[in-house]
């Protein structure tokens, strides 16, 4: 029996995606010769990850689901399962932005119960609210990209860009610069 | 051998497994401090403070029945995250609704 060897990501995904993949890191799978698909006449992705051909889409939209119930099948779509260290590691990705927005909740909650007179009432308040709401909407968004990810992973296509990181530092700026001209106008 | 007979989880150590688990359980560490900081109003709000505190021990336990049913898929080797990562996020807006209903009571 052959030896089994680690592949690229998503090493399900099909033959023209690992090939391209190890192109990337400078290795050739077994029996490819250089130059078997030209950079240029590869479909777009961003990045070093160019999407699959519609046909590889294709035949991949009608691969069973794999093991997964009715409801999350739904809520899926159709590929198939990916690797299940991708799915695990997309799943603690999605754990760290819940605890990010769990931390914006707590920042919210801590601005309004300790700040005291340190700072006015209009804007204690406001921060507060302002806090609490960013950290509900990053939870929310982070369900979402949880969602495109592992749709992407299972149809083997590239990640998507990932929005929440900027929105996140546009908010904690905005909610810093508040909080600091707060404090320096703040009645003495 | 049929690649196709092959399970996707062999070869797994068991290692990522336990990563998440740990991820999921310093999220409900989260959860209860975030919660814990609602204790503060009890001098001011007296009990009306309880409504926002109730909603985050619910917010706790349904984040640990979720982890107990994920750690539960993920030993079996089936099932995909789905229902519980949309079902932690609508826990952590419940969170979020407690923090904002105390806001709300200082108006």
């Amino acid at each position: 029996m052959a030896a089994r060897r680690r592949e690229a990501p998503y090493p399900r995904a099909g033959r023209e995606h690992r090939l391209l993949m190890s192109r990337t890191a400078g290795e050739l799978p077994d029996g490819e010769a250089a130059g078997a698909v030209a950079p240029e006449a590869a479909p777009k992705g961003h990045g070093t990850n160019p999407a699959p051909s519609p046909a590889t889409l294709a035949a991949l939209a009608d691969e069973p689901p794999g093991r997964v119930g009715r409801m999350e099948r739904r809520i899926l779509g159709p590929g198939r399962e990916p690797d299940p260290r991708y799915s695990l590691a997309n799943e603690r990705t999605f754990l760290a932005y819940i605890r990010t927005a769990l931390t914006l909740l707590g920042g919210g909650v801590a601005v309004e119960a300790f700040a005291g007179d340190a700072i006015a009432l209009f804007a204690r308040r406001g921060l507060a609210l302002g806090l609490v709401c960013l950290g509900m909407a990053i939870a929310a968004a982070a369900s979402y990209r949880w969602l495109t990810l592992e749709r992407a992973m299972r149809l083997g296509r590239p990640l998507p860009l990932n929005p929440i990181g900027f929105v996140l530092a546009i908010g904690v700026t905005i909610a810093a610069l508040a909080l600091a001209i707060s404090i320096v106008l703040a009645p003495s | 051998m049929n690649r196709a007979s092959v399970s996707p989880w062999e070869g797994d150590s068991g290692l990522a497994r336990e990563r998440s688990d740990l991820s999921w359980g310093r999220t409900l560490l989260a959860v209860l401090t975030v919660t814990g900081l609602f204790l503060r109003w009890i001098p001011e709000h007296g009990l009306a403070t309880v409504i926002p505190l109730g909603l985050g021990v619910v917010a706790a336990f349904g984040l640990q029945v979720l982890r107990r049913r994920r750690r539960l898929e993920v030993l079996g080797e089936h099932g995909s995250a789905a229902e519980e990562v949309l079902g932690l996020a609508a826990l952590v807006c419940l969170v979020g609704l407690a923090a904002l209903i105390l806001i709300a009571l200082g108006i």
